[in-house]
């Protein structure tokens, strides 16, 4: 036992003097030179002694060369050494040296300016030797009591290759073996009585304090990032416990472990995992692909057995008609024969030299011959003169050459009528595909080429009589163009010189009544009125009548037309209409709808002038215009509150110059006007009233496109 | 500043009657009413016989009706709008025809205003009244006419 830390005077300034130790002097590596001359006895005894001091407060930071000047006196001159033994301190600064005796330790230790007592401490506390420590922290300075029974459990964490150490119950490093120190990067001496967490951020700072706290409790484990001297951090699991030493001493025991290996593992096996999952992936997709293709060729194959099914099925079918047709060959010509004098077309048969042999018995029916007529060139005898030539020359090629043959001509009959027969051959070949015969027929198409001509003539006859109607149309329209002309001028004339007239009547009767009524009896007066008023009705009629052959005649074009916009200006514009005091209230927004603006407003100021107009006397017209969009359609109501309309005369009201009352005044064109203008724009008008309970108009129409 | 004059074409002797009583009660002492669109050429040509140039001034406002023999309204419209000096005249179209096509033949003419003669006198009086307000603001714009009785404005109406 080196240190005995008793009582705190006693001990207090060997402590400090051990944590300077610890703080300053600890950390410095000693280069040391010993110079000799020879092997003498006190050379040895130096040698031994030096060694011996340095192993035992210097251990793993020092060199030591001994250097023999008898071998190398140069170096004597060097180191400006004129005495041996003489040892000499180059590291740490300042340079020491101590010539003469080496054998006198604590001489020796004063000059290399090693703290005896620092190490000797150290040295204790790894021994276990030590039974306390006074150690000064923020409350000042506590004293440790390191229990002998301890060593048992200091041999063990000195054997262990990871590093421990153990806490104080005020979290100070007690001790620490070395693989912690190497952890840490912190000499040992400078580790123990250091606060452990001093070692770790901040932020980690309560994680810490929880595994202590868990481990005062029994025991814990966690990861935590250490702060160590170069400025990096090293991950260290840690495994904490409580160390019971004694009834008196409990101290923490923690045991980490270094995870920046684990930790490069972890990684390199993450992404080992990642280029794993990555491949699989790769392969899944190949796997995919390939599934595909497997599935398409399997498709294919399928395909390709059925189709082979098919030629396997055509080739039996074929060899089945083979079979059949040669034996029907064999079997018997007779029957073959006794077919094709059955049959209604004319039929024939050349030998695979062109020699004709055999007529059916429809020919010689329909021609009236016999076969010996028609061996050799006979047959030609009954072909149309015009054209045996050219068609028996065609057939005689085709014979030659094997060729099948078709032409139209027309025959003899046995009455010495010619029909006309569509005439076909064919070469029928042997297995080596010589023709051995040919086979021929007459098909009699003069019913089919007399219908056939009837329907180019009827095809004409109708393009003529089309042509012709054509041209009719256009007279028609050319003259319906005249007409129409004709009408606009007429009424443009209308327009200008029959109100001409009226306008002068209209006015001079005003001027007579402004101007001469001192000259006018009553009787008189009134008769002027009455000029007036009839002058004026007569205007109205014309005017409307213009309008009314404008809606039935002119061009409509349909444009998406705002009615909300419409209405606005209609009630705007039209002074009469607050003349009469009338309510007008308009549900906006009203939709667009497809229509002509023009007659639009035309309908629509008649819908709302008759409105205005039509009520009991002494009632305040009220109206009231809203619109319902149902589907492609859009509804427009002018409801009024009116004198109404009896339902059986609902129909009538919209036909031209009819008059619902003669109380009011009106030409009986208006309702006229608005049925044929919404016809125009391909809509409907409707009306719903009964006398007294006022009137609603509807007009159907079709919702703008866009809307 | 001399009395605005307003020059009107006018084939019916009843409607230049009419219109000059119409100005007579509105108080518009200057209204010289011509025959046909010719006599308005020839006037503002300074042809006989409106060669005076004291008793035959350019015009403030020239009325014109459509249907005149000789030269229409709105071929006169159409001259008055080709020449440099009397582009900027003031030219109203007064006319019986609320023709959708010659309203809009009037406006891409460039007349300044369109209306319809009004049926009776006491109306037309109206009207002369409501020019007069225009002819002595000294400062004839478009726009003022849209307050005259009978001006049927520029998109048409039926």
């Amino acid at each position: 036992m080196v240190t005995e830390l008793k009582t705190a005077e006693k001990i207090d300034p060997t402590t400090a003097e051990f944590q300077r130790a610890l703080s300053h002097g600890g950390d410095s590596r000693y280069v040391l030179r010993l110079y000799l001359t020879g092997s003498t006895r006190r050379s040895i005894q130096s040698v031994n002694s030096i060694k011996t001091l340095c192993e035992r407060y210097l251990r793993g930071r020092y060199d030591l060369e001994v250097i023999d000047l008898y071998q190398q006196p140069e170096r004597a001159d060097a180191a400006q050494i004129f005495a041996a033994p003489t040892l000499v301190k180059e590291l740490p600064l300042p340079l020491g040296r101590l010539v003469g005796d080496l054998t006198d330790s604590h001489r020796v230790l004063i000059a290399l300016k090693v703290n005896p007592e620092a190490e000797d401490a150290l040295n204790a506390i790894r021994k276990g030797e030590v039974d306390g420590l006074l150690i000064a922290g923020p409350e000042g300075r506590q004293v440790f009591t390191l229990h002998g029974t301890q060593e048992p459990y200091r041999l063990l964490i000195e054997q262990m290759s990871e590093g421990a150490l153990t806490l104080s119950e005020a979290g100070f490093i007690l001790y620490a073996n070395q693989p912690m120190a190497d952890l840490l990067q912190m000499p040992l001496e400078r580790l123990i009585g250091a606060e452990f967490r001093a070692f770790v951020a901040a932020t980690d700072q309560p994680a810490l304090a929880e595994l202590i706290g868990k481990a005062w409790d029994g025991g814990s484990r966690g990861e935590l990032s250490f702060r160590v001297a170069d400025g990096s951090s090293v991950p260290l699991r840690l495994g904490l416990s409580r160390l019971s030493l004694g009834a008196e001493e409990t101290l923490v025991s923690v045991v980490a472990t270094n995870l920046t290996e684990a930790r490069k593992k972890e990684a390199e096996l993450r992404q080992l995992h990642a280029v794993l999952e990555q491949r699989v992936l790769e392969r899944t997709a190949d796997l995919a692909a390939a599934r595909l293709s497997a599935l398409k060729l399997m498709e294919e194959a399928i395909d390709a057995r059925q189709a082979s099914e098919t030629a396997n099925q055509a080739l039996k079918l074929e060899i089945t008609e083979r079979i059949r047709a040669e034996a029907a060959v064999g079997e018997s010509e007779e029957r073959f024969h006794a077919i094709a004098d059955n049959i209604p077309q004319l039929a024939w048969m050349a030998d695979g030299e062109g020699h004709f042999s055999w007529f059916n018995r429809a020919w010689f029916t329909y021609t009236g011959t016999t076969l010996k007529d028609n061996l050799g060139d006979g047959w030609k005898a009954v072909y149309h003169p015009d054209y045996v030539q050219g068609a028996s020359a065609k057939l005689e090629h085709s014979l030659r050459d094997g060729l099948d043959w078709e032409d139209t001509f027309p025959l003899r009959g046995q009455d010495g009528q010619y029909r006309w027969f569509l005439s076909r051959m064919n070469g029928i070949r042997d297995e080596s595909g010589k023709v051995v015969r040919f086979f021929g027929t007459n098909t009699d198409v003069t019913a089919l080429r007399e219908a056939q001509t009837r329907l180019a003539e009827a095809l004409d006859i109708i393009a003529r009589r089309a042509e012709e109607l054509e041209k009719t149309v256009a007279e028609r329209t050319g003259k319906l163009r005249e007409t129409i002309g004709e009408l606009e001028a007429f009424s443009y004339s209308i327009s200008h010189d029959m109100r001409a007239p009226l306008r002068a009547m209209q006015s001079f009767a005003d001027i007579l009544i402004q101007e001469c009524s001192d000259q006018l009896s009553e009787d008189g007066k009134e008769y002027i009125r009455r000029i007036a008023t009839a002058a004026e009705r007569m205007d109205a009629l014309i005017r409307d009548l213009l309008v009314y052959s404008r809606v039935v005649r002119a061009d409509l074009p349909l444009d998406d037309v705002d009615l909300s916009a419409l209405l606005r200006g209609i009630v705007e514009d039209y002074p009469q209409f607050n003349a009469a005091g009338a309510d007008i209230s308009i549900i906006h927004p009203l939709p667009h709808v497809r229509g002509n603006a023009s007659s639009l407003t035309q309908c629509l100021s008649n819908l709302v002038g008759n409105a205005v107009k039509f009520v009991a006397p002494g009632v305040r017209p009220t109206v009231r215009i809203w619109a319902e969009v149902r589907g492609q359609r859009v509804f427009l109501f002018v409801k009024d509150n009116g004198i109404g309309i009896d339902p059986q005369l609902h129909e009538k009201i919209f036909t031209i110059f009819y008059r619902n009352s003669r109380d009011y005044e009106g030409t009986g064109i208006g309702l006229a006007i608005v049925y044929r203008a919404v016809q125009r724009m391909g809509g409907e008008v409707s009306v719903v009233s009964e006398p007294g309970k006022g009137s609603t108009f509807q007009l159907e129409l079709a919702k703008a496109p866009r809307a | 500043m001399t009395e605005p004059l307003v020059l009107y074409a006018e084939d019916d002797p009843n409607d230049a009657f009419f219109m000059r009583r119409a100005f007579r009660e509105a108080g518009i002492p200057n209204l010289l009413v011509v025959e046909d669109g010719r006599a308005v050429v020839d006037y503002l040509c300074g042809r006989a016989p409106f060669q005076d140039p004291v008793t035959c001034p350019p015009p403030t406002l020239v009325l014109l009706d459509i249907n005149m023999p000789r030269l229409s309204g709105l071929e006169t419209l159409a001259w008055i709008r080709g020449h440099p000096v009397f582009i900027e005249t003031p030219v109203v179209i007064l006319t019986s025809s609320s023709h959708p096509k010659d309203i809009s033949r009037a406006y891409e003419t460039g007349a300044t205003a369109f209306f319809l003669k009004p049926g009776g006198a006491t109306a037309l009086v109206d009207v002369a009244k409501a020019l007069r307000g225009i002819l002595m603001s000294g400062q004839i714009r478009e726009a003022d006419f849209d307050q005259v009785p009978g001006c049927l404005k520029r998109p048409g109406i039926l």
